[in-house]
């Protein structure tokens, strides 16, 4: 359990690609596109990849909040679906935005729980004397899942989002994280063919029914240790925005940990599960009620790894700009 | 948590009127049945069922069996 002072979340931008697809044009089944709540899903074209998403979301942050490149001192991009599997691509994007050469880039390897992790890392470096922080969060799972999978090809979407973190007094995100690495076969690429495990594919594959119980078990308890840590009820929660996972299993926690269902936020029907993408995204997607309501803001990730995070802040005064299609 | 309550979660997953405890779950056991199930009975009673149990029922009672299980 963490908190850090002095630091906020000072905007957020999401793209995502302008193609996209109907999950009824693909499948019959009605009842598993009304349990996983996945209408349509954006789709990143052959040459489109997240940086490049990621690239255009902070491009259009940076001149919307009129930023100085200069003051940002730290790129961090979070992702499973990098440029290559070496160099990061934090350093590659550092040269297109045209940033400083004295700056921290580096990758983080997490997905469904990558958002709020790269928050404490992009939190725990302003607090350390950075000015600004952008973290870049995004997937294009399209590059990895199996047409022929029903489970995981009607589930994911492509996004890609930039977060700026800066100092602020009088300000702080509250963080709990954790992890179980004992279910890393859970949700797995394995192509290479050195590894001892039972995965080996050139897809993604995924245990669904794993993953499932794996949430109902760690995130109730998660949520109870984030509100007890941040001083809180769950009625002072404004709005939980946790990653989007699929409908069926949000409506579970919900009633699981005993907060409306209203107050949770939703972004999964037209984008499906974005992966690290899916909280910065379903804040830009429900823009117009966050700021009517920012303050006390739960989010929270959780998947593969298997790895969680939560993290509280307030989005008031943060800029949040509507989805671009590029 | 009643048997007859178990079967009418069963009955609503598989999408039919209803089942009695000899029901052959067999191709309508996939896995998206299986979380639905998971999600019934942990929405509607607050328990968390063993995954391996749930997939390696056979039968409706097998279900009811695992999910009365420690009550």
């Amino acid at each position: 359990m963490i908190k850090i002072e002095g630091v906020k979340i000072s905007g957020i931008a999401v793209c995502v690609p302008k193609n996209f697809v109907n999950n009824e044009d693909l499948t019959e089944n009605k009842k598993l596109i009304s349990s996983i709540g996945v209408k349509q899903r954006h789709i990143a074209s052959e040459n489109q990849h997240t940086m490049d998403l990621c690239v255009i979301a902070a491009d259009k942050l940076i001149k919307e909040m009129d930023i100085e490149k200069n003051s940002i001192d730290a790129v961090i991009f979070v992702s499973q679906t990098p440029e290559y599997q070496l160099p990061a691509t934090a350093c590659i994007i550092q040269d297109i935005l045209k940033l400083k050469n004295d700056i921290v880039a580096y990758d983080v390897n997490l997905g469904c729980s990558g958002y709020t992790h790269g928050l404490l890392l992009a939190s725990s470096l302003v607090k350390s004397g950075l000015v600004s922080v952008l973290l870049l969060a995004g997937e294009t799972p399209s590059k990895i899942v199996d047409e022929n999978d029903s489970s995981s090809n009607l589930l994911f979407g492509d996004a890609g989002s930039a977060t700026i973190i800066t100092q602020k007094v009088d300000s702080n995100i509250s963080f709990v994280l954790g992890n179980d690495g004992s279910g890393f076969e859970s949700i797995i690429l394995d192509n290479d063919n050195n590894k001892k495990t039972n995965n080996k594919s050139n897809f993604l594959t995924m245990n669904g029914v794993e993953v499932f119980t794996f949430t109902l078990k760690r995130i109730p308890q998660l949520i109870k240790d984030t509100l007890t840590y941040s001083k809180l009820n769950k009625d002072d929660i404004n709005y939980c925005i946790f990653h989007q996972a699929n409908l069926l299993m949000l409506k579970t926690l919900a009633k699981s940990i005993d907060i409306n269902f209203d107050k949770f936020l939703i972004s999964i029907d037209k984008y499906g599960n974005t992966s690290s993408a899916s909280i910065p995204l379903t804040i830009c997607h429900n823009r117009e009620k966050i700021v009517k309501n920012p303050e006390k803001i739960l989010m929270a990730g959780f998947g593969v790894g298997l790895s969680w995070s939560t993290a509280v802040s307030d989005l008031k005064d943060t800029v949040i700009l509507p989805i671009m299609e590029a | 948590m009643t048997k007859d309550e178990i079967l009418k979660i069963i009955a609503n997953t598989i999408e039919v009127d209803s089942v009695d405890e000899s029901l052959e779950l067999n191709d309508v056991w996939d896995s998206l049945a299986i979380i639905i199930f998971i999600a019934a009975i942990n929405q509607d009673y607050g328990k968390i069922l063993d995954p391996q149990g749930v997939f390696s029922a056979k039968t409706a009672k097998d279900l009811i069996d695992i999910s009365m299980q420690d009550l």
